[in-house]
């Protein structure tokens, strides 16, 4: 099983480089533009505060007013509610959604199932190789976080930032294992799970988002993943039920259906 | 001997297909043979291969290796087989010797001297992206894959395709050691040559079924064939009737392929009672025997 896993991520070497580089730059960057804004703060707030509720959800994710000078509130809009996770979702399905089906439509895979390893362990040692994936690209990002946000006056809690940097990785990640698990069960090509993983993502964004606008999208947003991610309240240090119910439910499911949908399924 | 493939009635259908594309197939394989498996594309080779590799469910019926269940027990049979797909799909970016490195440590008991003398013998090219590389060098890699771990059981389908006919004689050579280790094989063929030569025996399988099985050096294979063209047209009529020569393929109406029923003399009499114009002598090779069954289809 661990020369699978090392095998998927010697693959995905480059690739993981340069994902890592992107999250990093862009996350850095906009930190860097936070004197900057802090300094013209009174004027961004007015024309942020003066957004339709819904435009503005967009990007607080259901913060009633913003304060772009609070580090808090800058972290939250420009960082961790759209920018990493939208990079992030997009690496997770894309990953997700191929890490097996690629191997399957190549016939590769069949390298490895004429090995003595249990269809069980190989999903085991592909889904283990994403989470990876997504340790290195989090964990390289949130130690740029860490170390630039005291050199642009970004002072927040780092225990804070770091549980932050963990549940947005975990968000994003659990697309990806949506992904993983519909194709993995053999009912959904490679592009329809992608398909299917990105209308729950992002269209669960804009339901979630938008739902301010309009009363009748209030109970269907409740069904959106993203109704229930409040990096806002995660850097603020409190604690984030219905975030830690979705994730746990993602997990059982990718479990199940991964598991007892492969085992038993005629490869492609 | 023992047995170490067995198909029980093995049947698959694809989806809501209503045609079977294997239809109760029931074949054994013994210890040291060599078992072709032979029909025209479609036929169930391929279907029938990847059913014992558990990559296709069986719809009714079952295959065991080395008493193993094919599906229950997929994992645990396959540290004894290798196997060789039909079209071989590799890693297209990675050298031939990192991924034979990798399926080594799947496999975990690979000889890692006879893997060089096989690499040797092949002459692989494993330094270079598989991508790089050309079909007959791709398809040794896939050979060196599949006997590097010297399997009890190999499962091979058209194993010499794209490689040159010395290749072929390497390819030969690792598989008669395999047979004398005891190895089983189960090795689908379009070349009824090759299949004569290397099989102990065969089996034919046409639309899921399987029509045909016979041993390669069995009481037909090697039998002679006459192929007489007559003067007279009527010959062949009267010919049709006789006990001793066996008419198989009629080209035209004065010339045919016979084949004595009892014996060389016998069927030599009957033949000198007419005018004859031509008369050539063979023997009765697999392609015949396939032809019989298949007609004009292939």
């Amino acid at each position: 099983m661990l020369a699978i896993w090392r095998w998927e991520l010697r693959q995905r070497r480059y690739a993981i480089l340069w994902w890592t580089l992107g999250s990093v730059l862009l996350t850095v960057l906009i930190m860097a533009l936070y004197p900057s804004i802090r300094d013209k703060a009174n004027d961004l707030n007015q024309v942020i505060n003066q957004l339709p509720q819904g435009l503005r959800e967009l990007k607080t994710g259901g913060a009633e007013s913003v304060n772009v000078a609070d580090p808090i509130a800058f972290l939250n809009s420009q960082i961790f509610y759209a920018t990493l996770p939208i990079i992030w979702i997009i690496l997770a399905i894309t990953r997700g959604s191929s890490i097996l089906g690629r191997d399957e439509q190549n016939h590769t895979l069949e390298l490895t199932l004429a090995r003595p390893v249990s269809r069980g362990r190989i999903l085991l040692a592909k889904a283990l190789s994403l989470i990876t994936e997504f340790v290195v690209v989090g964990g390289i990002t949130l130690l740029a976080i860490m170390l630039f946000c005291p050199l642009f006056d970004l002072h927040v809690d780092a225990s804070h930032v770091a549980i932050a940097t963990v549940y947005t990785a975990g968000f994003s990640l659990s697309f990806g294992l949506i992904a993983f698990a519909l194709q993995a069960a053999g009912n959904f090509t490679r592009r329809l799970a992608s398909v299917i993983a990105v209308i729950i993502g992002f269209g669960g964004y804009l339901i979630a988002s938008l739902s301010g606008l309009t009363n009748w999208l209030k109970v269907p947003a409740k069904l959106a993943p993203y109704h229930y991610f409040a990096p806002d309240k995660i850097l603020a240090g409190q604690p984030v039920h219905g975030l830690n119910l979705y994730l746990t439910g993602v997990l059982i499911f990718t479990i199940l259906v991964s598991y007892f949908g492969f085992r038993r399924r005629d490869i492609n | 001997m023992a047995a170490s493939i067995v198909t029980d009635k093995l049947t698959k259908r694809y989806g809501h297909t209503e045609a079977l594309a294997l239809d109760k197939l029931s074949i054994s394989i013994a210890e040291g043979e060599i078992y072709g498996f032979l029909g025209a594309n479609g036929a169930g080779k391929s279907t029938t291969i990847r059913l014992l590799m558990n990559f296709l469910q069986p719809t009714s019926g079952s295959a065991q290796i080395m008493g193993y269940d094919s599906v229950k027990r997929s994992a645990r049979l396959k540290s004894e087989v290798g196997y060789l797909a039909g079209e071989v799909a590799l890693y297209p970016k990675v050298t031939g010797r990192e991924l034979l490195d990798y399926l080594s440590r799947l496999q975990r008991k690979v000889d890692k001297k006879y893997r060089r003398q096989l690499e040797q013998r092949f002459e692989a090219e494993l330094d270079k992206p598989i991508g790089a590389l050309s079909k007959g060098n791709r398809q040794k890699i896939g050979i060196l894959q599949a006997f590097m771990h010297q399997p009890q059981v190999l499962i091979l389908d058209e194993p010499t395709s794209g490689l040159d006919p010395l290749m072929q004689e390497a390819f030969y050579e690792t598989l008669r050691e395999s047979k004398q280790r005891g190895a089983a094989v189960l090795m689908s063929s379009h070349n009824l040559d090759e299949a004569q030569r290397v099989c102990d025996r065969v089996g034919i399988i046409k639309q899921g079924k399987l029509i045909r099985e016979q041993s390669v050096g069995g009481s037909l294979l090697g039998a002679p064939i006459f192929t007489v063209t007559f003067h007279d047209p009527s010959a062949l009529m009267s010919l049709k009737k006789a006990s001793t020569v066996k008419l198989i393929k009629q080209e035209g109406n004065r010339t045919a392929n016979l084949q004595p029923t009892r014996s060389i003399a016998e069927a030599l009499a009957t033949l000198a009672r007419y005018d004859i114009q031509k008369l050539e002598s063979r023997s009765v090779s697999l392609e015949d025997e396939f032809l019989e069954f298949y007609g004009g289809e292939e």
